[in-house]
């Protein structure tokens, strides 16, 4: 019976899609799938439309809310995308070990050559994309998560450079409180907020191969010591929760990621540390304020110096999913400097392009290049984990646990033993 | 039946009109009650529905009837209280002050301490409610205010500041507005470390003292930069009504 | 012979498409929840595997979101929908009742039974909304504790929707304020269809108005006070958008009530077996009082 809602909903969806794939089979045309609707979307059909012309290549562009189970579903139905733009590098090592999607630089004959991604990609960011030692999509649309927002006139008044190391940063944290500045405004009802601050945490203390088997694989218990070293540093930020924390543990619990960026736009509160899109959120609310002049952000402190010029960022992977001509030639392009300068020099939806050779001056708003030269020359990089560990790890159970922290940063032992207990069989499904 | 008929379109006696009211009263009182209380969201959806997002986030939705708040200037004072003597200066926020610190105090840099900042703002307000009788303000002093609106301030023991007041030519009986100044005051020893750089004074501002002994004081402008966006938000209202730090003595019942 | 057979059947042809919708739309997916709260699973993959009452089991004595015990205090999911299930119709009628019976003796009785209406007009995202800006901390900001703050001196800033103690309470009367509008209107109406000379004959054999009310008006309303009860119970434990827009669950899973945990463990954790386990207790609690509803609607037919 499930298997026929199931089967039913497929056929539903292919129907839905016949018209596009019958005309997909005709010529010279490229179907991509992303995420992308509103500005963005319009953003990158206007990017597209670059590259029919260039080269004759039509593109057709689906958007749709559920980017990663869309192609998926159209796989099943035996008529996948011939691009995605991939947000969860979860569902895309499940793909890949699936055989629906098509290794990028491995085989006789590579779409992409392994010079031309380490001409334009850093090492780091290669590996994210890479599956079983297989490189499988290019990381598109970035955000640096490695950053705290600031108002700069507070941030001057203080006179204080930005905090390079934990030290520094407590040390900015007690001069905020001197000041009579609430140090942190969290928006901990947003439960991610909180995730992206750990995961920074986590990346810096521990690195990329340990954060890899906390998040992805579990084969890092929650209750190792460099979880608890994390979750500790956690705990010394928010604490003493009535002067670190802007309207101290109740008054975070019961923010939004959007109050809280209010907070440190109106001077109320010093830092918010949340990714880079927050600029445009900021903007949208208060107009006429500028970044870097008005507000702006700096690095996320080092911790561990083995680990220094870390990044935790979001992104978008290009998966590519049928292996024709013109579908190798759109992939590539998308991946080359061109493209990724145009999408980040669109009027409506810009995007952060983590293509070095995409230079930082090119983007209108300069808080969006400092963020995307970031991001493309890190050294040591992680995705989202939130994104990357089952729901009931990365949506509720690492939420609800840094809101106890919130509200008690004594807890730290409980914390961890209560996601460990979630994560036991989180695992499983 | 008939009387009582006659008597149902008799118009009310005064007598009769009262008892209706106050025995209905509760009626009344419990209706309009809730009655707000059930008025008062719509009422703030609508209003905050006019707004923008950035005066959402600023100020209450209650606040668009009343308009902008008063605007207060801040004021700083700055005494320099090394080797016993002092140099005091009063300045208004946004500019800085400069003057001359006792050269005994900095001999021997990088170490000498220059001595106590006191840093004054106006934070609150009271009302006076009697004429000619003294009022106790806690830590700051008493201020006796007469029928024709001339006033006395007596200082407490060991507060400096000032109090400013408004006052209209008074009738009886009397509702007057003060406006205080100062009462938070920040005192610390500072540790010059290096001639001629900016120091840190503690919520207070940056201090640069030159080998002549004079020294420059920055005020911090944290909250007046705000006034870009919104001239009309008061600095230091804003820093310390945030969460109930405002002056605490419009507390006693005057 | 055969006409009569064929009588047999047209009742049937005409209640097929109602019938054919209701297997389709209520009785298979039931039966589906039923099932699935048995297995393991995701949304894309459910029944992965089959775990009897694993999922019961954890639901009732691990997961402390849903019922925990410590401190000699239950809390949980469990224990909030039961303080909405007691708290959202209790308020709902009394209030209703009191406004119904008020108003009616007032000349502005339109204007109040309006105001009263009004939030039934408002969706419930909007009034969410809305009641996060009223319960906001800052006292610049959150309308009740600026008059907590004017009314009294020293008066420190709560946090309503941040607070254990408080935010589960501060939901609830969000959906108080949203559905007491419906209660006002249909007791009034049924107040006012109270016959007059019942009200009359009660007060020539000396009763008093309290006594009228007690002993005439009320048993009269008991019908329309018994529909709005059964309603909102049923609107408590089913409740969703409320929270999910106000508090997410937050502060550490104060608010999160049994419609709420069904929604969160389905679709946010990916749990379609532990969420359709949560939903079978949901059809649980609601089944008798839906059975009295329709019983009584019956019984009134």
């Amino acid at each position: 019976m499930r298997k026929f809602a199931f089967l039913l909903l497929v056929v539903f969806v292919a129907l839905s899609l016949l018209p596009a794939t019958l005309l997909a089979q005709d010529a010279a045309k490229v179907t991509v799938v992303t995420c992308w609707g509103g500005p963005e979307g319009i953003g990158f059909t206007a990017v597209n439309a670059v590259f029919t012309e260039a080269t004759g290549i039509e593109v057709e562009h689906i958007d749709d809310r559920d980017c990663h189970l869309l192609p998926q579903i159209m796989a099943s139905a035996g008529n996948p995308p011939d691009i995605s733009g991939m947000p969860r590098p979860g569902v895309m090592a499940q793909m890949a070990r699936e055989g629906l999607i098509i290794p990028l630089i491995s085989g006789d004959d590579p779409v992409m050559t392994q010079e031309f991604v380490e001409a334009n990609y850093g090492q780091a960011l290669i590996d994210l994309g890479s599956v079983d030692g297989e490189f499988y999509g290019v990381i598109s649309a970035v955000s640096s998560k490695s950053i705290a927002w600031r108002r700069t006139e507070v941030f001057e008044d203080i006179g204080e450079d930005a905090p390079a190391t934990w030290d520094d940063f407590i040390e900015y944290l007690d001069i905020l409180a001197e000041e009579g500045i609430p140090p942190l405004a969290l928006g901990a009802l947003d439960g991610w907020t909180l995730t992206d601050f750990f995961e920074n945490l986590y990346l810096n203390i521990a690195g990329p191969d340990m954060y890899h088997k906390l998040f992805v694989t579990h084969e890092v218990e929650w209750t190792d010591p460099t979880v608890i070293s994390a979750l500790e540093h956690f705990a010394e930020a928010v604490s003493p929760t009535d002067t670190r924390l802007y309207g101290g543990s109740d008054g975070t619990l019961a923010r939004g990621f959007i109050d809280a960026m209010d907070a440190v736009m109106n001077g109320d509160a010093g830092l918010f540390p949340l990714a880079s899109f927050m600029r445009s959120f900021a903007q949208a609310n208060f107009p006429g304020q500028t970044c870097p002049d008005d507000f702006g952000s700096f690095r996320f402190p080092t911790i561990n110096e083995d680990f220094a010029n870390s990044v935790v960022l979001g992104g978008n992977f290009w998966l590519m999913y049928n292996d024709r001509p013109e579908v190798r030639e759109y992939i590539v392009w998308l991946a080359g400097a061109e493209a990724q300068e145009l999408m980040a020099t669109q009027e409506t939806g810009p995007q952060l392009s983590a293509n070095f050779n995409v230079s930082a001056d090119v983007y209108a708003e300069p808080c969006d290049g400092m963020a995307a030269a970031m991001v493309a020359n890190a050294a040591f990089v992680a995705f989202d984990g939130s994104d990357l560990a089952p729901g009931a790890i990365g949506g509720d159970a690492m939420f609800t646990g840094l809101q106890d922290l919130v509200a008690n940063p004594d807890s730290v032992a409980e914390v961890a033993q209560f996601i460990e207990d979630v994560a036991d069989t989180a695992y499983d499904m | 039946m008939d009387a009582q008929s006659l008597n149902l379109n008799r118009p009310p006696s005064p007598t009769e009109a009262l008892i209706t009211i106050t025995r209905r009263g509760p009626i009344h009182a419990i209706l309009l009650i809730i009655g707000i209380v059930w008025l008062v969201p719509s009422v703030g959806l609508a209003a905050t529905s006019f707004r923008t997002r950035g005066d959402i986030s600023a100020s209450g939705w209650w606040t668009v009837a009343s308009g902008s708040r008063t605007v207060t200037d801040q004021i700083w004072e700055l005494r320099v209280l090394a080797s016993g003597e002092s140099g005091e200066n009063t300045v208004v926020a946004g500019d800085s002050i400069s003057g001359d610190l006792l050269t005994d105090a900095v001999e021997g840099l990088p170490a000498a301490t220059i001595g106590r900042v006191r840093i004054q703002q106006i934070i609150g307000s009271i009302t006076v409610e009697a004429f000619e009788q003294p009022i106790e303000i806690p830590g700051v002093g008493a201020v006796t205010v007469q029928a024709d609106g001339a006033y006395d301030f007596a200082p407490a023991a060991g507060y400096s500041g000032a109090l400013v007041a408004d006052i209209e030519a008074a009738t009886a009986p009397f509702t007057a507005e003060f406006q205080l100044q100062g009462f938070e005051s920040i005192q610390g020893e500072l540790e010059i470390e290096e001639i001629g750089e900016s120091e840190r004074v503690p919520r207070a501002g940056k201090i640069s003292v030159y080998d002549d002994g004079s020294y420059v004081f920055e005020p911090r402008q944290v909250s007046l930069a705000h006034s870009k966006r919104r001239s009309t938000r008061p600095p230091c209202l804003t820093r310390h009504s945030r969460f109930n730090t405002r002056w605490s003595a419009p507390a006693v019942p005057y | 012979m055969q006409s009569r057979r064929l009588s047999k059947l047209i009742p049937w042809f005409f209640a097929a498409p109602a019938l054919i919708a209701l297997t389709l739309f209520f009785v298979y997916p039931t039966i589906v929840t039923i099932f699935l709260s048995f297995t393991r699973g995701t949304i894309t993959t459910p029944a992965k595997e089959y775990v009897g009452l694993d999922n019961y089991r954890i639901l009732l004595t691990e997961d402390r979101f849903f019922l925990s015990f410590e401190d000699g205090i239950f809390s949980g999911a469990l224990v909030n929908s039961f303080a909405w299930l007691i708290i959202f119709p209790t308020a709902i009628v009394l209030i209703g009742l009191l406004v119904a019976v008020l108003a009616d003796k007032v000349k502005y009785e339109a204007i109040i039974k309006s105001i009263m209406f009004m939030p039934m007009a408002i969706s419930a995202t909007a009034a969410a909304v809305i009641f996060r800006l009223l319960y906001n901390q800052n006292p610049n900001l959150g309308s009740l504790n600026a008059f907590l703050a004017a009314l009294f001196p020293n008066f420190q800033p709560i946090a309503f929707l941040g607070s254990v103690e408080f935010a589960n309470m501060a939901v609830i009367f969000a959906g108080v304020w949203i559905s007491t509008g419906l209660s006002v209107v249909v007791l009034s109406a049924a107040y006012k269809a109270v016959p007059a000379e019942i009200h009359e004959a009660g007060r020539i054999d000396g009763a008093n108005a309290w006594q009228l009310f007690w002993r005439v008006s009320l048993p009269m309303l008991s019908g329309p006070v018994t529909f709005i009860a059964v309603t909102m119970i049923i609107n408590a434990l089913k409740m969703i958008d409320l929270v999910l827009v106000m508090t997410k669950g937050a502060p550490r899973g104060a608010t999160r009530i049994i419609g709420y945990t069904v929604f969160w463990e389905t679709f946010n954790n990916n749990r379609s077996g532990y969420g359709s386990a949560v939903a079978v207790i949901l059809l649980i609690l609601v089944m008798p009082f839906i059975i009295y509803q329709v019983r009584r609607v019956r019984r009134e037919l």
